[in-house]
């Protein structure tokens, strides 16, 4: 049974011997026991008191992973305050960027109060100066230092807000999703009860989790850290960096410690596949991994098959590699595929599901991997545009019902009309329905998932758009999965060349490629130069991305008629020339 | 170390954590010469870090722009190598 409030959580689980291991950027190891946390947390709570934060007032954390990020969020949750995990600091990239989101999350979150490194401080300033939290900023060595020992803790309400997390396109349009202690508990528990049905603990079987994965992200936060808490588990996490930079150190910490649970993105298994040497693979032992949950973007299938062959010889069960489905909105999770059987994918017809949106069984076809049934306490269903129920392998959009959807978006209550009607939660997602499993095809909101991370396609498009020779207002920014390309979806660029331009197509899409990755640090794997007037566009002269993206794909993106017909006309006359040419040649 | 045993490291770095041969020189911009992508930044940090033994902190990043504000930012720094 589950505490029912996070503050609660980690103080059951300081009563265990049980607790952290924060690997740091060189290797070396710090542990810290979930009484220690606890300890540290109180004081940031006295912290927090002292300085005058209130019930219910949202305080940002920009903190890596370490005990300061653990000790800062539990320590503001015990304030009876919400804490708002935000992204650290992009690395040798630009901070204008940078800046510009975080003030627009700090304003959407209406945060009184930074906690974030001192060393933060300047970097942070335009984004204090735009947001204005009255509480300023603070380190979490300040605020354990303002604060009275033995300061009581506040009684938390379940039912009061415990995190806001930004979702989808959070650079752009930051939408803060706001959840209680007992939506997010609820999450935690279906989880948990999943994953013990399927791998009950015993004497020689004790779960522990490690984890890379960011704790300004959902699967990190919910899935790993207070999972963890909450069940008064081990748990092992690494700074995400060493994991990029290195991704063996990620199989290394499970070999070490034993790990039996792990979650990352698609992204992350395949660049295990890459990154990690013939050398490396002999000192791996996965024998201890039960579950590798894999989600957040979509699923390569051949990824993971690849993943599980070539680590088997390391003793990894094939059965541990499991796709799942989940959204912020919703804390985290919804679906698991069968975590007692290896992955799942079978092949569609792909002209079906493209023209049609039927799912047809067809070898040879396109591959979608099973997302599985939805956890205990939840339900899913796929409609059409008139929200009616969409048959077995209808594509149609997927919504969501279940004890951890989100309260709403904070202070935006129309964006939440629009997401929750009668208690179930449209994800934007578009898929199927087989036999009660789900298959994901396509989104309908417009997101670019890449690595895991969801941007606003209007983050590239700015970009494209500031070089000169593209038509402004005529760029169309996608991402979506490509044969051959493991990492997870291709970001796609689709630009219109302004009218009479000369620039030789590969010399533009060169230069917008370089320009897109200088101002967002994203690379493009697909620039495509069109003629004006290629993009389609509703009637109110508003790019349709959908559409665009199916048509570059049907290979069908033209521009309209006029400009059709001239290029026809001039086409045939060069073929009757050339035929009289060849003519007039012929003996 | 000499900024020109920084450069090398730099290079060094590049060439084979990120497999990037393009010759950088310390008048490049940082951002347009190398063309990373966020991710190779991040292994470019985590690599330059362990190469020099030393640590960048992001903050101290936001004055970088060429090549050359980075082999300074190394060269403050690294610590030298302790001989025994």
């Amino acid at each position: 049974m589950l505490a029912s409030t996070l503050p609660a959580c980690l103080a059951d689980a300081a009563r265990t011997a049980a607790g952290i291991t924060f690997v740091g950027r060189g290797g070396e190891e710090d542990r810290r026991s979930y009484a220690t946390l606890a300890t540290e947390a109180g004081r940031v709570t006295a912290g927090l008191r002292a300085l005058g934060l209130a019930a219910g007032d949202r305080v940002a954390l920009v903190l890596p992973t370490g005990p300061d990020m653990v000790a800062a969020f539990f320590g503001v949750a015990a304030a009876g305050a919400v804490p708002v995990p935000l992204y650290p600091p992009v690395r040798l990239g630009r901070l204008d960027e940078y800046q510009d989101s975080t003030a627009r999350m700090l304003q959407r979150s209406g945060a009184r109060l930074v906690v974030a490194d001192r060393r933060l401080g300047d970097l942070l300033a335009p984004a204090l100066t735009r947001a204005r939290p009255d509480l300023g900023l603070r380190s979490v060595a300040e605020l354990a230092a303002l604060g009275r020992a033995g300061a009581n803790e506040a009684s938390v309400d379940p039912d009061a807000l415990a995190l806001v997390q930004f979702s989808s396109g959070s650079t752009v349009e930051p939408k803060p999703v706001a959840l209680t202690h007992r939506q997010i508990l609820a999450n935690v528990s279906a989880v948990h009860q999943a994953i013990l049905a399927a791998h009950p603990e015993h004497d020689g079987l004790t779960h522990r989790c490690v984890s890379w994965l960011p704790l300004y992200h959902d699967m990190g936060l919910i899935g790993c850290l207070l999972a963890s808490v909450a069940h008064r588990a081990d748990l092992v996490l690494l700074p995400p960096e060493l994991f990029v930079a290195r991704p063996v150190t990620w199989l290394r910490a499970i070999s070490r410690h034993r790990g039996t649970i792990t979650a990352a993105p698609n992204f992350a298994f395949a660049l295990c596949l890459e990154r990690v040497t013939d050398a490396e693979l002999g000192e791996l032992d996965l024998a201890s991994l039960r579950v590798a949950l894999c989600g957040a973007e979509p699923v390569v299938p051949e990824v993971l098959e690849r993943f599980a062959e070539r680590f088997a010889r390391r003793g990894l069960r094939p059965e541990a590699l499991t796709p799942v489905y989940g959204l912020s909105e919703a804390a985290l999770a919804v679906t698991f595929s069968a975590l007692t059987a290896p992955v799942e994918a079978p092949s569609f017809d792909a002209e079906a599901l493209a023209e049609r949106g039927r799912a047809v069984e067809r070898p040879g076809g396109r591959r979608l991997v099973s997302l599985g049934r939805p956890l205990a306490g939840y339900q899913l269903r796929v409609v059409d545009e008139h929200a009616r129920e969409c048959p077995d392998g209808v594509v149609g959009r997927v919504c969501v019902a279940g004890p951890s959807l989100m309260r709403g978006y904070l202070g935006d209550d129309h964006a939440t009309a629009r997401a929750l009607t009668g208690g179930w939660l449209d994800t934007g997602d578009t898929g199927f329905l087989r036999d009660g499993e789900l298959f994901l095809y396509g989104r309908a909101k417009d997101l670019l998932v890449l690595r895991g991370r969801k941007y606003a396609p209007q983050l590239v498009e700015e970009a494209a758009q500031q070089v000169a020779g593209v038509r402004k207002g005529c760029v169309v920014a996608a991402s979506t999965l490509l044969p051959g390309r493991d990492h997870g979806e291709s970001l796609m660029v689709l630009v219109e060349r302004v009218r009479g331009g000369r620039e030789p197509a590969n010399e533009l899409a060169a230069t917008v490629r370089r320009h897109v990755l200088e101002e967002t640090g994203l690379a493009a794997q697909v620039v495509e130069v069109l003629a004006p007037g290629s993009l389609p566009r509703t009637s109110s002269g508003k790019l349709r991305r959908h559409e665009a993206l199916r048509r570059w794909l049907g290979g069908t993106l033209r521009p309209p008629h006029r400009f059709l017909r001239l290029r026809l006309v001039v086409a045939v006359a060069r073929a009757r020339l050339s035929a009289g040419l060849r003519s007039l040649a012929a003996p | 170390m000499t900024d020109a045993e920084i450069l090398a490291g730099i290079r060094e770095v590049l060439a084979v954590h990120l497999g990037l041969v393009t010759p950088v020189s310390l008048e490049d911009d940082l951002g347009s010469a190398l063309a990373l992508d966020s991710m190779q930044r991040l292994t470019l940090v985590v690599e330059l870090e362990s190469r020099f033994r030393m640590r960048l902190e992001p903050g101290d990043e936001s004055s970088l722009g060429r090549v050359a504000d980075l082999v300074r930012l190394i060269r403050e720094r690294a610590r030298p190598v302790e001989m025994p």
